[in-house]
């Protein structure tokens, strides 16, 4: 389950071609905390972190004092140069967080997370560089997703709004959570801790379509919520997503369409849609698994059987490629996303 | 979304071959209903008996029954590894060991396919009688991912193929499922139509967890099963199989071996039912007539 959450993680620490690029030296006096956290804005990662495992509690809690009083400065460029820092701050101790999850030191994660979050809440209440204060719990929350960290997401989304306030990306991303919890609970046979509430979920994708009523997966998320809940207008929204939409948007939306269909008892429609999907990504097995147990469930054993060695055979065909993996991890497949735009705000 | 496409992971290059599968129908009617039965008295297995030991209910109407001797049957095995992150480094290298290691106790006719399931579920070989074929799937087992174990499970029944063969479906996992589409009820109604005995190979490792609870920390230990959750035990029940322990990654040898073992060791009974309906769920219950022993059976089967 973590190693998921690495994968993504992995990307952010060895995924940056190394610049070689010195940093200015001209933000004022520098602190063995301030040096790491430049380490860390330059690219180099990993060596960041080993020099942050290196440094006495003092010596950071003293690095952000200093930079705390940097920010408050009167100077506008002095006040600037410091908030940089203190974002290239919040992603070392981010990382720093999530390495600790990948060993499942919670303490450790916490702790990490909760320094990151101060820093955050800063910046927030100066407004420096709104987009970073927006897109820093969509990471944390990605990667919390990835992981199936539902505890821990849900008590982040928490604060995260309070701090970042609504976006349709943030409401989308609670509305997940709460889903997760809900399907893990329900569906999984196992316990996240979380036990997800689709009213919640349903409530979280509408705002964010009046937010963005072009948000393609909030509505693909609303029409599901609504199916799960046996509500007859997410037929009608999971219709919305036709041709004119992305190909992994539409197989979801067959995907559950013909859930729905098979819960009735409609399994000729069922199995149109399950097709349908079927042919709209072939090298996605979740279609296939439906579409053969439904098969199966009919007597037709030797197309079942087919359907299963259509898809389980297929060679060269990566794991994560169908679009139902992703869509069960919540925001998670938008993690590299958010950590590409928080690399280039934090670059010197 | 179009990153849902993209490789996050490198692709594994299965192994694939031609693979005739043809439907199997658990009827009722001319072909009559075979069940497999297990017998045991504490841990042992109970041997010797015959037809004339057993009554068989199907749908509480008593039936005539007779043995098949098990040796005059194939056997299909379908094994369905866990191959997901967990399982890597010394646990993956004995589950190996372990699959190999039931090659060498299987008759000329006996065919075996390998499924392995991961994030996603694998063919790596079908259903054959070449063992140097299933020797070469092994060698590409790699683990990495997430679990998608109902799915497997699923999958492994749906290929259960018409022929005369006894089939064994012989799962093994240590972890919940994390991945798969198929619910729980949708794979154990499938089980329900196949006549595959499901065996589950899990870990018993205790490990301890701490959890903190009304301001206490509270120490208890957990095994890999519990992660797993009920759903292999419900699987295992619903076709009269069962959930077998190992130890250690080192016991799981043993743990293959005895279950295979265990699977020859079961009774074949076979009946034309009479006096029910000829189609729909039927429910069955075997017991002994006069000998003590705990009857294991499959709860019933669909008539089609």
């Amino acid at each position: 389950m973590r190693t998921a959450a690495r994968a993504t993680w992995g990307a952010l620490v060895t995924g940056l071609v190394l610049c070689t690029v010195t940093i200015a030296s001209a933000q004022g006096a520098r602190t063995p905390y301030t040096e790491v956290i430049d380490l860390y804005r330059e690219g180099l990662e990993n060596l960041a972190l080993e020099k942050l495992a290196g440094l006495m509690m003092d010596e950071i809690v003293r690095g952000r004092d200093a930079l705390f009083a940097k920010l408050a400065s009167k100077s506008p460029a002095e006040s600037e140069r410091a908030a940089a820092t203190i974002r290239g701050a919040v992603m070392l101790h981010t990382a720093r967080a999530f390495s600790a999850f990948e060993r499942n030191n919670n303490g450790e994660f916490r702790f990490q997370l909760t320094f990151a979050q101060a820093y955050v809440d800063k910046l927030a209440s100066l407004d420096h560089r709104a987009a970073f204060v927006r897109t820093w719990p969509l990471l944390v929350l990605a990667l919390l997703h990835e992981g199936r960290s539902l505890i821990a997401a849900e008590q982040f989304a928490r604060r995260a709004r309070n701090s970042s306030g609504d976006s349709a990306e943030l409401l989308l991303a609670l509305g997940a959570t709460e889903e997760m919890g809900w399907w893990i609970h329900h569906e999984e046979d196992a316990d996240p801790g979380v036990r997800g509430d689709l009213k919640d979920a349903e409530r979280n994708y509408r705002q964010a379509l009046i937010v963005a009523p072009t948000f393609i997966e909030a509505r693909l998320r609303l029409g599901r919520v609504l199916t799960l809940r046996e509500d007859p207008e997410g037929m009608k929204v999971l219709g919305q997503i036709g041709q004119s939409d992305e190909a992994a948007f539409q197989y979801l939306a067959r995907l559950f369409e013909g859930d729905v269909h098979e819960k009735r008892g409609d399994i000729a429609e069922a199995e149109r849609r399950y097709t349908t999907a079927v042919t709209l990504l072939p090298t996605a097995q979740s279609a296939y698994m439906a579409l053969a147990h439904l098969r199966h469930g009919r007597g037709a054993r030797n197309e079942a059987a087919q359907d299963i060695r259509s898809s389980a055979r297929a060679t060269d065909v990566p794991d994560t490629s169908d679009p139902w993996f992703w869509y069960a991890r919540g925001t998670a497949w938008r993690g590299p996303g958010y950590l590409e735009q928080l690399r280039t705000m934090i670059r010197p | 979304m179009t990153r849902l496409h993209n490789a996050w992971v490198v692709a594994i290059v299965l192994v694939s071959a031609t693979l005739t599968v043809t439907a199997q129908r658990f009827r009722s009617g001319t072909i009559g209903v075979r069940v497999d039965v297990l017998v045991t008295q504490g841990q042992e297995l109970v041997r010797g008996l015959n037809a004339g030991d057993f009554e068989l209910r199907d749908e509480g109407v008593l039936q005539k029954v007779s043995e098949i001797e098990v040796e005059q049957i194939p056997l299909n095995l379908i094994l369905a590894f866990d191959t997901s992150g967990s399982v890597a480094g010394e646990r993956m290298h004995s589950l190996v060991q372990a699959g190999e290691s039931l090659l060498d106790r299987l008759r000329p006719d006996d065919r075996v396919a390998l499924l392995s399931f991961a994030t996603r579920v694998r063919l790596l070989a079908p259903l054959t009688p070449s063992r140097q074929q299933i020797h070469g799937a092994f060698a590409t087992l790699a683990a990495q991912g997430a679990t998608s174990l109902r799915d497997a499970a699923f999958a492994a029944l749906a290929l259960r193929e018409t022929d005369p063969g006894r089939t064994l479906v012989l799962i093994f996992s240590d972890g919940t499922d994390t991945a798969s589409w198929l619910r729980a009820p949708a794979v154990i109604d499938a089980a329900k139509r196949t006549d595959s005995v499901v065996y589950a190979v899990a870990l018993a490792e205790y490990r301890p967890v701490l959890n903190i609870s009304g301001g206490r920390i509270i120490q208890h230990s957990t095994t890999t099963v519990q992660e797993a959750g009920k759903f292999l035990e419900h699987l295992t029940e619903e076709t009269g199989g069962r959930v077998m322990f190992a130890n250690s990654n080192k016991d799981l040898r043993a743990t293959f071996t005895q279950t295979l073992a265990e699977f020859r060791d079961r009774y074949v009974l076979s009946y034309t039912p009479t006096g029910v309906s000829p189609t729909g769920w039927h429910r069955l219950d075997v017991k002994l007539k006069k000998k003590s022993g705990k009857v294991t059976a499959r709860r019933g089967y669909f008539a089609e």
